[in-house]
């Protein structure tokens, strides 16, 4: 069943849909204004960490409120009991294809400016696991909600707060020695994020169907 | 408020049988089973064994709570009151027919068939879908989705069918082909639960359920 959900998403995400596209124009694009400013390489990430953010968060709500409308949901119930490998689906699929290609331009990108690029590489796809993790659990809670969604949007930023210090302690330049005490600080984060984000999660998208 | 009451009715064999004799063990069981919208009951308790074999057909007007009920059956969605009790290898088809309009005809019974385990060829032939096979689905008919959709049945093994409103957009001679399906896969052992507006002349004779709601 997992490889015909990995299948689905790769498809639409790639092929057959054209936000997988979209996603890597805006990336470009920004990167591309990121260009006229005087960063240093650590305010670079940071930018650039922002910038996944930003078009993840936008991205990810559309694939899930399609999947619901088309009923994409209820067979995966009917057929499960729960959410848990269509969750993972999407998380791999987007973290592959998205995380994976934007760290890559970053990576560009940073070694045009002198960083360290496995430095910034490690920090950039830790984070977008936990940014695809976190916003994909933010579409389901909205999708969820019955009313005030806006609300339950705003709510939930501050479950960014571990992921903002993360980044804060591994772009600080009196953080992290080396790259496996980041590796080591971002499993740690990865860790605290993936159950609870899967569990609330599928627990949302329940409730989803339930008000359907 | 909508105040909505269930009749059962369906001919009269099968209702003495439904009444003290089981013909075998039912996939599901609906035990005083209310469906709501909203703060709202939609009908009077509905009690009802799906049986193997057997037909069932869930009729109302618009709004009337069908969508509702076979959710429920389909343990999509909690009933305001009841129970629904059983298991088995399902399959539900709502309005909503798990198409992506950007994938094509093919594409969407691979991942179906991959999905239930099952094949997809005899999808296709039982359905005519090949010489569709490699067009996107926006460009479908509804009647070419409505049987599309309807596909998905053949694309793995299932004990009993959940359909909501399998007919609409079906011409005359789909309409009597899937008839003959719903025949040939009841005597095989299955059992099928659908729903539709009003009572129309099938093939075969279906327990009915009838979903009322007096304005």
């Amino acid at each position: 069943m997992m490889r015909s959900l990995l299948k689905r998403d790769i498809l639409l995400l790639t092929v057959r849909g054209t936000e997988g596209f979209t996603i890597i124009l805006l990336y470009l694009m920004g990167v591309f204004l990121l260009r006229f400013h005087d960063y240093t390489p650590q305010n670079s990430v940071a930018h650039l960490l922002f910038l996944l953010f930003f078009i993840l968060s936008q991205s990810l709500g559309t694939i899930l409120r399609d999947d619901y409308r088309y009923g994409f949901l209820d067979m995966i119930q009917v057929n499960q009991d729960g959410f848990l490998p269509f969750l993972w689906s999407k998380i791999l699929v987007w973290w592959g294809f998205a995380g994976g290609s934007l760290s890559l331009i970053s990576a560009g990108f940073l070694l045009s400016q002198g960083a360290e690029i496995f430095y910034s590489f490690l920090v950039l796809m830790l984070s977008s696991f936990v940014i695809i993790l976190v916003t994909l659990m933010i579409s389901c809670l909205v999708l969820g909600s019955r009313s005030f969604k806006g609300g339950i949007f705003i709510l939930s930023m501050p479950i960014y707060v571990p992921l903002f210090l993360f980044t804060l302690w591994a772009l600080d330049p009196s953080g992290p020695a080396c790259s496996r005490q980041i590796f080591l600080g971002g499993l740690g984060m990865i860790l605290f994020y993936t159950p609870l984000c899967l569990t609330l999660s599928n627990k949302a998208l329940r409730e989803a169907l339930d008000y359907k | 408020m909508i105040r909505a009451k269930a009749i059962f009715c369906g001919n009269r064999e099968s209702l003495s049988k439904l009444a003290g004799v089981q013909i075998s063990e039912p996939f599901l069981s609906l035990n005083s089973l209310v469906a709501s919208r909203g703060l709202s009951s939609l009908n009077n308790p509905i009690s009802l064994k799906i049986l193997p074999k057997k037909i069932y057909r869930v009729m109302g007007k618009n709004g009337a709570g069908k969508t509702t009920l076979l959710r429920i059956v389909a343990g999509l969605k909690s009933p305001l009151k009841g129970t629904v009790q059983g298991e088995g290898h399902f399959c539900f088809i709502g309005h909503q027919d798990c198409q992506n309009f950007d994938l094509t005809v093919i594409e969407t019974l691979d991942i179906w068939s991959q999905f239930y385990g099952g094949g997809s060829q005899t999808a296709i032939d039982v359905f005519a879908l090949e010489s569709l096979l490699n067009h996107p689905i926006y460009q479908l008919s509804q009647g070419q989705k409505q049987r599309l959709a309807l596909a998905r049945l053949f694309c793995g093994a299932f004990n009993f069918w959940i359909l909501d409103e399998p007919f609409s957009n079906l011409d005359g001679v789909w309409i009597e082909k899937i008839e003959q399906l719903f025949l040939d896969y009841t005597r095989k052992g299955g059992s099928i639960i659908f729903s539709e507006h009003e009572q129309t002349a099938r093939l075969f004779d279906p327990e009915s359920i009838v979903l009322e709601n007096p304005s």
